[in-house]
């Protein structure tokens, strides 16, 4: 007997061993951690079983930095963004219907008269909040905070309620009051990598969350640690002016902890509390 | 169903729900599930094959990401010089052109009436045969009588193009570009002897004065945008100042950190009443001007005569004060550098002067010719004969492209590759192509052009062919990036290149003999040989061949050679980065010359004030639509008005709120927006960076064909441009209109 023909087989002999042997170790590691003191599992560290001499490691805590003061606006980023995560391709119709879906938008805000004149454009994909609003809503945990603190999104499990459309206070999620229309040729382009959405769930921004699969895998047949500049959402890499940072935030060493410390750093809501891990640098 | 009472009214209430809803509810009814994902997503080993993007002429490196022979990915070439790894939006769309459900599958003959579009498939050997044999008697009768019209072409196809004009005996091949930034650049000619054009070294500039929306344009985006990041943030004391002149509101002004607006078409007037006060107070570079330059004693005299800024200010709208305040920030700091886009002659050489009164020619930092491929060239002879130095159609040897209004027949036959007169230039050639009895397009697609000739010869989309793409970067280094074929090609296409020698080949004679090679590869290979025997600059990356092994040591051949340079992706000389170029300058004097004689000729008159037209047009170009390319793809389409919050889809009209309140236009209304010439129907989105009475249109949308997603999409304001009288020219900067609301 496996356990693929049956769910939920009754424990047997040897399964039952198994599973008290596993939260056995479970629960011992949990002890061990407990015992070295106030940094535990609980506040974002962890054992990594693979690092040598089983340090602790601060876990991962992924973000994004963008410098409008590089940002140019180009659009590269938005497009960059469209052709890799198969962002349905919009149309007339659904544009006068207001929904189109964009994971990553380009923001604009245009101050004072003629000729004093001045605009702001930022792009803003979803602000990955530490607090975020939108999982709380979730009546069914298609959206949560992932360990590594991405807001990520189950499709199979959305139930299409838009609780969390309406919940994000960035408007950074998108439904799908459609089914994306991809016509056959176009699916040949599409990104295997990423599934495609059908009417009826929520989207949105994840950080390109395969990419960090893909290089996470990669650095384990490697057998070594994630490398910074191993894992990059496309955003990051197609800006041309290079105005978007992506890195961990929890490692002090990082290029994105040191821009973190800047004193033109903003994030958008602040006041909101919630907290987003997307950083901004305004311009000077 | 058994028809009871009760499922009567069942069925009563259903079909009455459904007739409730509005119309377009009731077409988007949910249906089927049409997800279903026909295709299986790619699988298998991944391969990025290096490429040139070619969705304009900047020349990006891109690495293409195919799994399965299928292109599923895209970014930039990090080992491009140009791109160094990113990409800009157009760049980003590629791999949506190539799996265009609209594209051209076979050889396509007309049917219907012209410009119906009902087609039917030809064979290849059909095609060309027709074609040739056209061609072939054409040559014999009058081969002048054929025009030529091409697109922008970088690499060994555009020289392979005039080749082929050439042979066949015709003058007329023309360069059509969208006309009003992609000009020639003349005034480098001109002035400084560069037929080759020049770079602007924005990166190591200390002060940016821009004349033009270079965010959006300048030559590169990819690496305008780095060198804005660099401008901003590389100095570690400080952020480099840029000021924007500019008719609108543009990306670049929103950025700098300074807007001047002047009125649409004026940006010459405005740089030489800058040069007048530099001039005036003796800010000028006196020890460049006085050892490495011609003519200034004259140009002195026209700038100080004419071009004092209250004499340029009720032409350009810019006050005195603003003026003098610029000129003296532009000389406050070293090297400063003013740019512009490739206006008109006035333009291009007035900016081009304002750098070498400030002594940045030739510098680090600041303006240099382009090294030419070639080592020695003659002195360039007298340009900047151009009538108004804005030909619209580049006539490759100088012949003056007709007017419209011709009244003879000017062509017997049309031959079109990648070039879309109809909707650059409608009102220029519409009457020209009404009239020719016989007009062929190469082209991926039907466009707008293209569906109005007799013979469409599908070509392959960049990603599936070869070409050699030389650019320049920034800072005057040299690139040739090869664009390799990342996928097979989908259908049953011909590239461009084999297909002009195959053409070559059936008229047979003369023209067989004037283009011999055997494919175009061998085409390429001859048009990179200089570079292989020249010995410098390097390939892109390390590649190694596999019949190479460290047994066999074997002479470099040619042939060796490029299939090296194809796998690296190309080639790059970087050692003019950063450094002064040689000193002295192509021109007769061997220095550079202020050229009064020409600028006096070109001195700008404003159009005439007309009452019944009172606003001024200014039409831009959107990076997502440069070139006038870009609507059909829908992830451009997508992000098109994305920077005014306006929704896409739809051409706009950005217009003054002030201006707007006197019309009573609302935000969002539909209005008409009419010239002498025609009228379009667009989007009201007022918007302070507007000037008023200045009314800004996006250039891009509005294609009558072009695949379904461009295909009666906005309204192109190309349609309704003023022509000059004598020249036919557009007037892309001068035109007048009146604008009125217009009912839903």
């Amino acid at each position: 007997m496996t356990t693929e023909s049956n769910p939920n087989p009754p424990p047997s002999g040897w399964l039952r061993r198994a599973w008290l042997q596993a939260a056995a170790a479970t629960l011992g590691a949990l002890a061990v951690l407990r015992l070295k003191g106030p940094t535990s599992a609980a506040q974002g560290e962890t054992v990594d079983p693979k690092s040598p001499n089983g340090k602790l490691k601060p876990r991962k805590k992924w973000g994004m930095m963008i410098d409008l003061d590089r940002c140019t606006a180009c659009g590269a980023c938005l497009v960059a963004c469209a052709v890799e995560n198969n962002v349905p391709l919009g149309s007339k119709e659904l544009s006068e219907e207001g929904r189109v879906i964009r994971w990553l938008n380009l923001m604009s805000f245009t101050e004072g008269e003629y000729p004093y004149t001045r605009q702001r454009l930022m792009p803003i994909p979803c602000q990955q909040c530490d607090q975020p609003p939108c999982t709380a809503v979730c009546p069914v945990s298609a959206t949560y905070k992932n360990p590594e603190g991405i807001v990520a999104q189950i499709y199979p499990r959305c139930i299409g309620c838009r609780y969390c459309v309406n919940a994000c206070p960035y408007t950074c999620k998108f439904f799908n009051w459609w089914d994306p229309d991809f016509p056959i040729e176009i699916q040949q382009g599409l990104n295997p990598d990423v599934p495609i959405r059908p009417q009826g769930v929520t989207e949105k921004c994840n950080f390109c969350h395969h990419r960090l699969m893909r290089a996470k895998e990669q650095a384990a047949v490697e057998e070594r640690d994630l490398k910074p500049g191993d894992y990059v959402p496309a955003c990051a890499e197609a800006c041309p002016a290079q105005a978007i940072t992506f890195g961990d935030l929890n490692d002090p060493k990082s290029q994105m902890s040191a821009l973190a410390r800047s004193p033109r750093l903003f994030r958008l809501l602040e006041e909101l509390g919630t907290e987003p891990k997307v950083l901004y640098m305004r311009e000077e | 169903m058994q028809l009871t009472r009760r499922n009567l009214f069942k069925l009563g209430t259903l079909t009455g729900a459904a007739g409730a809803l509005p119309q377009w509810a009731q077409a988007r009814l949910p249906g089927p599930f049409n997800t279903e994902v026909q295709l299986s997503p790619a699988q298998g080993e991944e391969h990025w094959e290096p490429t040139v993007c070619r969705q304009c002429s900047a020349g990006c490196g891109l690495l293409v990401r195919v799994i399965a022979g299928r292109a599923v990915g895209i970014k930039g070439d990090p080992k491009h010089p140009i791109s160094q790894g990113a990409l800009c939006p157009k760049g980003a769309a590629t791999l949506q052109e190539l799996y265009h459900p609209d594209r051209i599958r076979q050889p396509l003959q007309r049917v219907g009436n012209r410009g119906e579009g009902k087609w039917e498939p030809i064979s290849w050997d059909a095609a060309m045969e027709h074609l040739a044999e056209r061609l072939r008697t054409l040559r014999q009768s009058n081969p002048s009588q054929l025009g030529i019209l091409i697109g922008p072409t970088p690499g060994a196809i555009g020289t392979l193009w005039r080749r082929f004009a050439a042979a066949l005996g015709t003058p007329a091949l023309y360069e059509i570009t969208a006309g009003q930034d992609q000009l020639p650049d003349d005034a480098a000619a001109t002035m400084m002897g560069a037929p080759d054009g020049i770079t602007v070294d924005l990166s190591r500039a200390e002060f940016v004065l821009s004349f033009c929306d270079w965010l959006q344009c300048f030559p590169s985006p990819v690496e305008a945008s780095r060198a804005y990041g660099l401008l901003r943030r590389s100095r570690t004391d400080r952020r480099v100042r840029i000021i924007s002149a500019a008719p609108r509101l543009s990306v670049t002004s929103a950025k700098a950190d300074e807007w001047v607006p002047f009125y649409p078409g004026t940006e010459g007037a405005l740089a030489l009443s800058l040069a007048h006060v530099l001039i005036r107070e003796k800010l000028w570079d006196e020890s460049f001007v006085h050892e490495r330059t011609h003519g200034f004693e004259e140009f002195k005299g026209l700038v100080l005569h004419d071009y004092a800024p209250d004499q340029t200010a009720n032409i350009t709208g810019v006050p005195v004060e603003t003026v003098e305040h610029l000129a003296k920030e532009f000389s406050a700091r070293k090297p400063a550098v003013a740019l512009c886009d490739r206006a008109d002659l006035l333009t291009q050489m007035a900016v081009l002067a304002l750098n070498a009164l400030a002594g940045n020619v030739g510098k680090a930092g600041g303006v240099r010719s382009k090294p030419s491929p070639s080592p020695v060239s003659p002195p360039h002879p007298q340009a900047g004969t151009r009538a108004n130095g804005s030909p619209a159609a580049t006539p490759a040897s100088g012949h003056p492209a007709p007017a419209p209004n011709a009244g003879r027949l000017p062509f017997q036959a049309l031959l079109l590759y990648h070039a879309n007169p109809l909707f650059v230039q409608p009102q220029r050639w519409r009457r020209i192509l009404e009239k020719a009895p016989f007009i062929a397009s190469i082209s991926p697609f039907i466009d707008d052009t293209a569906r109005y000739a007799d013979l469409v010869l599908p070509d392959h989309t960049p990603l599936e062919a070869l070409a050699n793409v030389p650019a320049y970067t920034l800072g005057s280094g040299r690139v040739v990036g090869i664009s390799n074929p990342a996928v097979k090609p989908l259908y049953d296409t011909r590239p461009a290149g084999d297909l002009l020698l195959d053409l070559a080949h059936q008229i047979g004679g003369p023209v067989a003999a004037a283009l011999p090679e055997e494919s175009f590869e061998e085409v390429v290979k001859q048009a990179v040989k200089p570079i292989f025997e020249g010995q410098r600059g390097s390939l892109l990356r390390k590649v190694e061949l596999e019949e190479e092994s460290w047994t066999t040591v074997s002479k470099p051949t040619l042939d060796k050679w490029f299939k090296k340079l194809a796998k690296a992706g190309g080639w790059a000389d970087l050692s003019a980065e950063g450094k002064p170029s040689p000193p002295g300058f192509r021109t007769l004097s061997g220095k550079f010359e202020f050229r009064a004689d020409v600028i006096r000729g070109l001195q700008a008159t404003p159009p005439a004030v007309r009452p019944d037209y009172p606003l001024r047009l200014c039409i831009y170009t959107p990076l997502v639509f440069a070139g006038g390319v870009g609507a059909h793809l829908p992830y451009l389409q997508g992000i098109a008005g994305a920077r005014l919050n306006e929704r896409p889809w739809e051409t706009w009209a950005e217009i003054n709120p002030l201006t707007a309140n006197t019309l009573g236009i609302a935000d969002g209304d539909w209005v008409q927006v009419e010239s002498p010439t025609g009228s379009i129907r667009v989007r009201a989105k007022l918007f302070e960076g507007a000037i008023p009475d200045v009314v800004n249109i996006p250039f891009g949308l509005g294609h009558t064909a072009y695949g379904r997603w461009a295909a009666g999409v906005g309204a192109n304001p190309a349609e309704i441009l003023d022509a000059d009288t004598t020249t036919g020219e557009p007037l892309w900067r001068q035109t007048r209109v009146r604008v009125a609301k217009a009912g839903e």
